[in-house]
């Protein structure tokens, strides 16, 4: 065979050899819908009891300087605490029953943040009875870290029914133990109303953080009244001067709404001196105006040896409520001077 | 030019080149220990070369000739070496036969390489199929409804899904933008209890799953379960992931979420996992998943019985299973092109070779989602299957004739010899 035919073919045959690859190219076909294959369905077409049966409500009372957050698939409520220190977040997620199985409980949550399992003799220690919505659950804390990050959670938990509710404060370690309390006395108002039972008490929220209490006032604090820890959804409070073993107090408070109004604060206050409400009509004869605070009233409650001096105080969009009480007599001792400390803008 | 002629001509280079080939079948038999066999042979056989890389064991030469290229090689050698020695006499016709069986080997092993296609047909009983689906690749698929019987498929392999690449084609009404693609990925459920980071998107899938890339597997028996991270422009960014396209893995996700939040729970989360991905544009609503490449035929395969046998009293306490007899997977052929109906059994050694296709009975188990039997039939496309054959055959007739022409040869010269 000539020489040159030969090379040509070989030369070829390599070419041909060191190309012929297979190209990955996008394809357009069309076909079939595909329907479920008889006699199965998959589990994933299947509409999950839980993916449509109608979710619990809650109702509560939402703390100042909590944000809701709205709910997602898993939990029923989310809320956002953003605070100078850092920020949580809480949420309430109901689960199966876990009833029984509390050492998995405690034990999961540790794991999450690389803390070594529980054993069966040190749960007792690490479980706290606390109330839930008027019921019996229990707390729990942890810290550690994930993903390289410090994290401590609080979590309390509730068996009710077939379900265990999952009630969890997570964030900041300054935040945490600034809420603690606060998300104690949270858990103390939740309500859950399961579905076709009778509609849950409308949830009572108050949105908005109110100044945060190591906020500086420019107010000027009567002479012998004593700076206290203020409590939770309080900006300030102050124990007045005894008088002969009487004894009172002063919190104030700050929200951006009237939180329901003159009569709902009133009656909330009456029922904390074991006074029956009044209606509108006995709240007239109750209040009097403020001088020198445009919108401003008073109320003066007594119930035995206690006594309540009582103002509400529409600011700039804002409404500040302020209470003197305690023992009748320091309560009547201090009544100028607090009149003039409300009178004062803060 | 003459140079080059000598040098592909040369037995030389035939012993060389058969010295490299066993010395690479060594090499890369050994390699596939720590790489894997699938990994292994598409390294060291399915290439050109082989380049030594990080991580290598420390007999890995920095270069050696591959599989494609030692055999390619050994074809030219072959090809060029009868071409300069080749003449049509009935004295080299057994050696100019042989040589062309193994020259046909050598080719039909390339074709094999080239056009054969592994994939498997999962059918429990009662279902019908009309594709199969690749073992190892995976493709990017973006679904609509042309009407209510049929669906327009744009199928995007993932060889093209490079992180940061962008693919576009004229069917699809936006730019897919690769944000990230990871080979290998694992799920965890956004749950309230846990420190969730932030969500890889706010859209589909991603607002309640969580997708974390995983190391490569290279088992043989074990799988890559890639997710995609894409940005669809103006539609945003979607995680893709192939766990969502597989109902036994999300049965096998919800049965482990089960163990520890409950199986109502669990369902719900493994239909959260299992709810359609969908992006409006053009007026159209895309369907997007990322499943097991598959492969379309023009005929069904319905799955009608299975028959799992095993050796009368080979079933034990430490072997519930006992020893398998005889898999056997009765299905019904539906072929609507040729108006062909019928039923054939597939069993061991009785593949069924239908429309350029063989369907090997592969597995057999109970379906975990339903209670019924479940069959999985390895599907190979082979357009080659009948060369190593016709080549064996060449080689044989090659080897006889040459034998017989020199025995008869040998017998003839020794009757003269005699009658002398």
């Amino acid at each position: 065979m000539n020489r040159r035919c030969s090379l040509i073919t070989i030369l070829a045959t390599a070419a041909a050899l060191f190309t012929g690859c297979e190209r990955e190219e996008i394809r357009v076909y069309s076909v079939a819908k595909e329907t479920a294959e008889a006699p199965a369905k998959a589990a994933s077409d299947t509409p999950t009891p839980a993916a449509n049966a109608p979710r619990p409500q809650l109702a509560y009372t939402l703390p100042a300087g909590w944000q809701d957050a709205g709910p997602t698939p898993m939990s029923l409520a989310n809320f956002r605490i953003t605070t100078d220190a850092g920020e949580a977040s809480v949420n309430i997620t109901p689960l199966a029953s876990m009833a029984g199985k509390e050492a998995l409980v405690v034990n999961m949550w540790r794991e999450q943040v690389g803390q070594k399992p529980l054993a069966e003799g040190e749960l007792a220690g690490a479980l706290a009875p606390i109330e839930i919505g008027g019921e019996k659950g229990q707390l729990f804390e942890i810290a550690g870290s994930r993903d390289g990050q410090t994290v401590r959670i609080i979590t309390a938990f509730l068996h009710r029914g077939g379900a265990s509710w999952f009630y969890k404060l997570q964030g900041a370690d300054a935040v945490l133990t600034a809420q603690k309390p606060v998300f104690v006395e949270f858990l103390k108002t939740v309500r859950i109303k399961e579905p076709g039972s009778a509609p849950a008490a409308e949830v009572v929220k108050v949105a908005d953080p109110a100044p945060a209490a190591t906020a500086e006032f420019k107010w000027k604090v009567p002479e012998g009244w004593q700076t206290l820890p203020a409590g939770q959804m309080q900006v300030a409070k102050f124990a007045v001067p005894a008088r002969d073993g009487a004894k009172a107090e002063v919190f104030v408070s700050v929200f951006p709404s009237d939180t329901g109004g003159a009569l709902a604060n009133v009656n909330r206050w009456r029922r904390q001196l074991g006074l029956e409400a009044v209606d509108e009509a006995g709240l007239k004869a109750l209040v009097t105006p403020l001088e020198g605070a445009p919108g401003a009233m008073l109320v003066d409650l007594k119930s035995d040896a206690k006594a309540m001096l009582g103002a509400i105080v529409p600011r700039e969009g804002r409404w500040w409520f302020y209470k003197l009480m305690g023992d009748t007599a320091a309560v009547t001792a201090e009544r100028a001077a607090f009149i003039r400390f409300v009178q004062t803008a803060p | 030019m003459k140079l080059l002629w000598k040098f592909f001509t040369s037995l030389r280079l035939t012993v060389w080149t058969l010295g490299f080939a066993i010395a690479l079948v060594f090499l890369g038999t050994l390699a596939q220990v720590h790489e894997g066999l699938w990994d292994g042979q598409t390294r060291w056989f399915r290439s050109y070369f082989v380049l030594r890389k990080a991580g290598d064991v420390w007999w890995v030469p920095p270069v050696f000739p591959g599989g494609y290229f030692i055999g390619a090689v050994l074809l030219l050698n072959l090809l060029a070496a009868h071409l300069k020695r080749f003449q049509l006499t009935w004295r080299k016709a057994g050696i100019n036969l042989t040589h062309f069986g193994i020259l046909l080997m050598l080719v039909g092993g390339l074709a094999t390489d080239m056009y054969s296609r592994e994939s498997v047909m999962n059918l429990r009983e009662g279902g019908t199929r009309f594709f199969s689906e690749a073992t190892r690749e995976h493709e990017l698929v973006f679904i609509r409804t042309l009407d209510d019987a049929r669906e327009e498929v744009v199928a995007i392999p993932t060889a093209l899904l490079r992180t940061g690449a962008e693919v576009r084609d004229a069917k699809l009404p936006f730019p897919v933008k690769v944000k990230s693609y990871w080979v290998n990925s694992t799920p965890d459920f956004r749950a309230p209890m846990g420190k969730n980071a932030a969500p890889l998107s706010d859209k589909g899938i991603a607002k309640d799953w969580d997708f974390s890339e995983r190391p490569e597997t290279k088992g043989m028996d074990d799988r890559n379960l890639p997710t995609a991270i894409l940005d669809l422009g103006e539609h945003g960014v979607w995680v893709v992931p192939s766990w969502a396209s597989d109902e036994l893995l999300i049965e096998s996700v919800k049965r482990t979420y089960t163990k520890s939040v409950g199986a109502e729970t669990a369902a719900g989360m493994a239909a959260k996992m299992a709810a359609p991905q969908e992006v409006e544009a053009g007026g159209r609503k895309w369907r997007m998943t990322l499943r097991p490449t598959r492969h379309y035929n023009s005929f069904s395969l319905t799955l009608l019985k299975t028959t799992h046998e095993i050796y009368l009293g080979t079933s034990t306490s430490t072997n519930p299973q006992g020893i398998p007899k005889n898999f056997q997977s009765r299905v019904r052929i539906n072929n609507p092109t040729k108006g062909e109906t019928r039923e054939v059994d597939i069993y061991m050694n009785n593949p069924l070779r239908y429309e350029g296709l063989t369907f090997f009975q592969a597995t057999m188990g109970r379906d975990e989602i339903v209670d019924v039997g479940r069959s999985g039939l390895q599907v190979v496309r082979n357009p080659s299957w009948l060369v190593p054959y016709l080549s064996c055959l060449l080689v044989g007739i090659g080897l006889t004739v040459q034998f017989l022409y020199h025995l008869i040869g040998f017998i003839t010269k020794r009757r003269a010899t005699v009658a002398v």
